[in-house]
């Protein structure tokens, strides 16, 4: 062998070395992603953000009086920041500032109205860094708090004593110093303690389960800091088998205020669209394996009535599912039994009522399922083709409006040579048995070739949510129409909605590190600003 | 502005992808690496002239390497060479006896004869921008990449003799 032959099997040996391409795709993305433009605020005028989504929800009592950890009841848990890639090396709390630090050193901080996060100039996160490496765990003059052979141990610095806490590891301590936050290991699985710093009580946050037909637990836990009043942050990792699915920042609130049945209900609600089964799993007396599916989803849920007894609250609540990108929507009516259990509400049972599916079968009829029964309601053939301008097409997903019997559907057209495709928004009243053309929509900013996800009604039935996508970045933005008045449509950048409480819709923001969740109010005005 | 670094991206993702996968053997601290590599250069490509977008962009992956093991793995820097793993073929089992013996006289290379491998024949780049890289003169890049050549010639030589 001599130099040449050396050399030219270097050059044979570089294509050895192999390139990760599903890395090199997503990377790219995230990029693409950050072409793209910021929400045009003419398009956005009649839409407002509203105000602290989470805390202003149940969240109505003045910070509670120093009590006994046991006395603290959740009153929400939500995952409300998804960090894509498992990219978050840590959390801490900093002069009453939540701070996030990526695995690649850049740092955010927890804007303060709760939505979102904000990237901090490296200069700033370089001085910040090593007050967030380690939370300080010493209350000067009374105690400090440190981790020893798998316990977390408490030393009282006027008796000189060291007590032992508890089992578990990464405490944090609250402001006052009255307790402590931390993740203690049981049977295997990550749970979230809080204790008295006086050592009186503890007490169970989380309700971590098993993985679907599996001994593994389904999440795992990482550093519990304490925010500003009685709300605990945490990095939530959701597992399959041993591998991350996703790792989510998931705030806990806690009060002495205990929510009401229906309140509770609403939280269950949350909990399994925002998929924290944890958060579900604790609300429910004895609840099942496993909760959430992914498809059908559910979609949407309206609570129609609530009934307090002297034992036991009923409340009847219409959960919608939906199938994404297909024509299918079930509309289940179910019973909620709510009853106390150690001091808050809890289900008991739930039972299903009344059910209507709206589906196709052959993708050329919708049709209607009810009592038992099934009735054709239209066709493909009855729509007025001039609205459609591909040659082949098929029906979408579906929502339904249920007190005025209308039925919202897309229709997807489909690729064809040289042309672009679209979708169209319809409607289907069912009283008078009436086809409407709503919208039809080809282009997204400078993408065309749209795909219709799934559609969401609003609870007081004005407004329409899409989530679309163009097949050429895949990142979905969501539309929203104006039911009242079609020329008003309001749009928001790489978003995805998730549900509608009331008139506030949650969605999630995506951004290429992480995806938060938040809330828009559709404002009643219509008058751009 | 940000199609070229699109352009870039897909130019040289695959260079410096290879790149740092040989400096550190395995996937995940590639994938780690590579991105932070990428999002770096991401946000500095707004704000500066780039000559060569290559060498720039090798000047960052350098930079996010040592970063990275300072961050994750308190390695010192000065002792960064020494992480590195044999090179990582693709399904060593089926390599010819010649790739083999390739493989195994790379990894007795002295580290800065293997970056200098690294960068010219892996990161296919040109022997000024290693030069550049390395702060070394152009020419002594061309002679340093001469001998070790001869030595790799060495190397093999005697394991296909042993074999």
């Amino acid at each position: 062998m001599d130099e040449e032959k050396v050399e030219s099997l270097l050059h044979k040996a570089k294509d050895l070395i192999p390139v990760d391409d599903h890395l090199k795709k997503q990377l790219r993305k995230s990029f693409e992603s950050k072409k793209k433009k910021k929400i045009n605020s003419t398009i956005l005028y009649a839409i407002t953000l509203a105000a602290i989504l989470f805390l202003s929800f149940v969240f109505v009592s003045q910070p509670p009086k120093t009590v006994n950890a046991i006395e603290l009841l959740v009153t929400n848990a939500i995952s409300f920041i998804d960090v894509a890639n498992g990219d978050i090396q840590t959390i801490a709390n900093h002069e009453g500032r939540l701070y996030v630090t990526m695995k690649n050193q850049e740092v955010y901080t927890l804007n303060t109205s709760g939505l979102g996060l904000s990237k901090i100039a490296t200069k700033e996160a370089e001085n910040l860094k090593h007050l967030l490496e380690k939370e300080d765990l010493t209350i000067e003059g009374r105690f400090t708090i440190y981790e020893d052979k798998g316990n977390i141990l408490i030393k009282d610095l006027k008796k000189n004593e060291t007590t032992i806490v508890d089992k578990g590891h990464s405490p944090s301590i609250n402001r006052t110093g009255d307790y402590i936050a931390y993740i203690k290991e049981d049977n295997g699985m990550d749970q979230i303690w809080i204790a008295d710093t006086n050592l009186k009580t503890k007490k169970q946050l989380t309700t971590n389960l098993l993985q679907r037909d599996s001994t593994k637990p389904l999440y795992q836990y990482r550093t519990p800091v304490w925010g500003e009043e009685n709300a605990i942050y945490l990095i939530k990792e959701r597992m399959f088998d041993d591998e991350i699915e996703e790792t989510r920042l998931m705030q806990i609130e806690l009060s002495t205020e205990k929510l009401t049945s229906e309140q509770t209900v609403h939280q269950f609600m949350q909990a399994l669209m925002v998929r924290d089964d944890d958060y579900a799993k604790s609300l429910m007396v004895s609840p099942p394996d496993f909760l959430t599916v992914s498809n059908p989803r559910i979609s949407n849920y309206k609570i129609l009535s609530t009934t307090e007894g002297k034992h036991v609250d009923e409340v009847r609540v219409e959960i919608t599912r939906t199938d994404s990108h297909l024509p299918y929507l079930n509309n289940n009516l179910y019973t909620f039994k709510l009853n106390e259990v150690d001091g808050s509400y809890k289900i008991k049972e739930v039972t299903e009522d009344q059910s209507t599916t709206i589906s196709s079968v052959d993708m050329k009829t919708i049709q209607l399922i009810q009592n038992g029964e099934t009735r054709a309601l239209f066709t493909l053939d009855q729509l007025n083709k001039q609205e459609i301008k591909t040659s082949e097409y098929r029906f979408s997903s579906i929502a339904f409006d249920d007190d005025n019997n209308r039925i919202y559907f897309g229709i997807q057209e489909m690729a064809a040579e040289e042309s672009i495709f679209g979708v169209s928004i319809w409607v289907y009243d069912m009283r008078n048995n009436e086809l409407t053309f709503l919208k039809r929509m080809e282009q997204i900013q400078d993408d065309s070739n749209l795909v219709l996800e799934s559609m969401l009604v609003s609870t007081d039935q004005n407004y329409i949510a899409l989530n679309i996508f163009s097949e050429s970045n895949l990142i979905p933005s969501v539309y929203i129409l104006d039911l009242t008045n079609l020329q008003n449509e309001f749009y928001l950048d790489q978003s995805y909605a998730t549900y509608w409480r009331g008139e506030e819709l949650i969605y999630e923001s995506i951004n290429p590190l992480f995806t938060t969740l938040q809330s828009i109010k559709v404002n009643d005005s219509k008058t751009p600003k | 502005m940000e199609d070229s670094f699109l352009d870039m991206y897909d130019h040289y993702f695959n260079d410096v992808y290879r790149y740092v996968y040989v400096k550190t053997g395995n996937k995940w601290d590639t994938e780690d690496i590579v991105s932070d590599i990428f999002r770096k250069s991401y946000e500095k490509f707004h704000h500066q002239t780039i000559q060569n977008q290559k060498a720039w962009l090798f000047a960052i992956a350098r930079n996010s390497i040592v970063d990275y093991y300072r961050k994750k793995k308190g390695v010192p820097v000065e002792d960064l060479e020494l992480y590195t793993a044999p090179v990582p073929f693709e399904d060593s089992l089926e390599l010819s006896e010649e790739m083999s013996c390739l493989q195994k006289s790379l990894h007795v290379l002295h580290k800065e004869e293997q970056e200098i491998i690294n960068l010219r024949f892996f990161a296919e780049l040109k022997f000024k921008e290693v030069a550049s890289l390395l702060n070394k003169p152009d020419n002594s890049i061309r002679v340093k990449t001469i001998r070790i050549t001869k030595k790799l010639k060495i190397l093999i030589n005697k394991c296909l003799g042993e074999t």
